[in-house]
């Protein structure tokens, strides 16, 4: 490929650029962030492991079997 | 002297590809069975042999990984200037190892054939990678898939001690107790959620995406994601049903949180590659509700995504490979306005962008749906979340469309263009013919 299209690379944006993919390097235990994980890393999981557990067990009864268990 | 290799390279898998289509048109679709099997005495104190063999579903897994290489070897054509031969060298190592892991029929083979094809991998990345993250990527890569899969040998290890042989087909009839079934159903899902990949072992595919040449991505989005999926249709469902069944809220809950999460995640991302990534697993996780959902809609339609995720999110990195060739950045700020400069490419990634939706029409659509129309006889709760994710999928795929690709031109950050030429067209013109082919009709290949 002919050459000469290098992009003109704005120091500010790849500044944000690297930020953005070293997250984890300043990824700090805040309250904030300790509340983002319990909500959306162990509280939604878990309410929508007892969702799906719910339906399921909901056509149990309505073919009168009784409740399945699974893991 | 590199372009011999070359040549040698891609008419060696030029001719693959021209014969994976006679066991297509040899296959005897009235028998359940496997054919074309070869059986070799492998470790015969163990009962252990070398046992390959196709079947309806492997059969267009190994025509699309013939189809696949010939392509990454063309589209690295210019970048193996450097290490040519052992570029060749991978990538035909990784043909045969890929093409081994879909005819496999033999427990082992199912540790050792997955666990070799990450060997090449890990060297495409550290080599040919394009930033210095490459290392970091290649190890993550390796290791996430390594571990994963040790637990996959202790199951192993234990089926041949009870059965005494890791033949699959003996193994398939054998029953395991119930709390047997369980440990060997977790021990073999720690290997195939990390293959998928599934929340939260799914770290490894972004980064390994990003820092991978062109054609390393092509691959890994073709084929190598597709064994986790394939592992669970082939040793974890048929082999631990009730254990499978267990767990099925399990995996519904991790699916449809990597559905929605990755979708969501997908929409922050400023990476070209990782956007595709990201999507790569919200389709891959969509594949596994509809394994888990056992009728026929469900795990029929997801053979589907499966074959059509070989070509989309492949075409789509091959895409983003053109802009990078030229420009060098994948950060989406740069980009803007390309339909006025570059519209042969507009145009392909357009298409592409439709297929990434699952737009009726396109390889995804009918998949999709089926696995929906399955999983909601089975569980409406995560049809719904899938179906959520489905309308995510649209939104990030057409707002990265519209920002790439629509818009005003930034001149700032670039200044000269080039369309894509006559030998980048070709290339895609495949994969198109593949896309709409499976979208109109897709029938052949659940039949």
């Amino acid at each position: 490929m002919g050459g000469g299209m290098e992009t003109n690379k704005n120091k500010f944006i790849e500044y944000w650029g690297s930020a953005r993919e070293n997250l984890e390097h300043n990824f700090r235990w805040t309250r904030r962030n300790f509340a983002l994980i319990g909500i959306f890393g162990i509280a939604l999981p878990i309410i929508v492991y007892k969702g799906i557990v719910k339906d399921f067990h909901m056509q149990d009864e309505d073919a009168g079997r009784p409740h399945r268990k699974f893991l | 002297r590199i372009r011999p290799i070359r040549l040698i390279g891609l008419c060696a898998s030029l001719i693959t590809f021209l014969y994976s289509p006679v066991p297509r048109i040899q296959f005897d679709s009235s028998t359940a069975k496997s054919q074309f099997v070869e059986s070799l005495r492998w470790l015969p104190y163990e009962n252990i042999n070398f046992y390959l063999g196709i079947d309806g579903i492997s059969l267009f897994f190994v025509i699309l990984t013939t189809f696949l290489i010939p392509i990454c070897i063309s589209v690295g054509w210019s970048g193996m200037r450097s290490y040519g031969k052992e570029y060749i060298t991978a990538f035909l190592i990784r043909e045969f190892l890929m093409i081994a892991v879909f005819r496999m029929l033999d427990l082992l083979l199912f540790y050792v054939f997955p666990e070799s094809v990450p060997i090449p991998m890990f060297i495409i990345i550290g080599v040919w990678g394009s930033r210095q993250r490459k290392i970091k990527a290649a190890y993550q890569f390796f290791l996430y898939t390594l571990l994963g899969s040790l637990f996959m040998l202790l199951a192993i290890l234990l089926i041949l001690f009870q059965t005494g042989t890791t033949d699959l087909q003996i193994s398939l009839t054998t029953e395991f107790s119930e709390r047997r079934q369980i440990f060997l159903w977790i021990a073999s899902f720690a290997s195939f959620a990390v293959k998928v990949p599934m929340v939260p072992v799914h770290i490894w595919l972004p980064e390994a995406h990003v820092e991978a040449p062109t054609a390393g991505s092509v691959i890994l989005a073709g084929i190598p994601l597709k064994f986790g999926t394939h592992g669970f249709l082939r040793f974890s469902i048929p082999m631990f049903p009730e254990a499978t069944l267990c767990s099925t809220p399990f995996i519904y809950t991790l699916s449809a949180i990597a559905i929605i999460y990755t979708s969501l995640t997908t929409s922050r991302q400023i990476d070209l590659k990782k956007i595709i990534a990201y999507s790569s697993v919200a389709h891959m996780n969509l594949v596994t509700i509809g394994m888990f959902s056992p009728n026929i809609q469900g795990i029929g339609g997801s053979i589907l995504p499966m074959l059509s995720h070989g070509l989309v999110p492949s075409a789509l990195f091959l895409c983003v490979g053109v802009l990078y060739d030229r420009h060098k950045t994948r950060l989406v700020r740069y980009y803007g306005g390309l339909v006025s400069t570059m519209p042969n490419l507009s145009t392909i990634f357009f298409s592409f962008t439709l297929a990434n939706m699952s737009s009726p029409g396109t390889s995804s659509f009918i998949g999709e749906f089926l696995i929906l129309v399955g999983a909601f006889q089975r569980n409406s709760l995560v049809a719904t979340l899938a179906a959520l994710g489905m309308i995510l999928g649209a939104a990030y795929s057409l707002w990265l469309y519209n920002r790439v690709v629509s818009g005003n031109l930034k001149p700032d950050f670039l200044h000269k263009f080039s369309d894509s030429n006559g030998r980048e067209v070709s290339i895609f013109i495949p994969f198109l013919v593949g896309v709409v082919r499976m979208g109109v009709h897709p029938k052949v290949f659940p039949d």
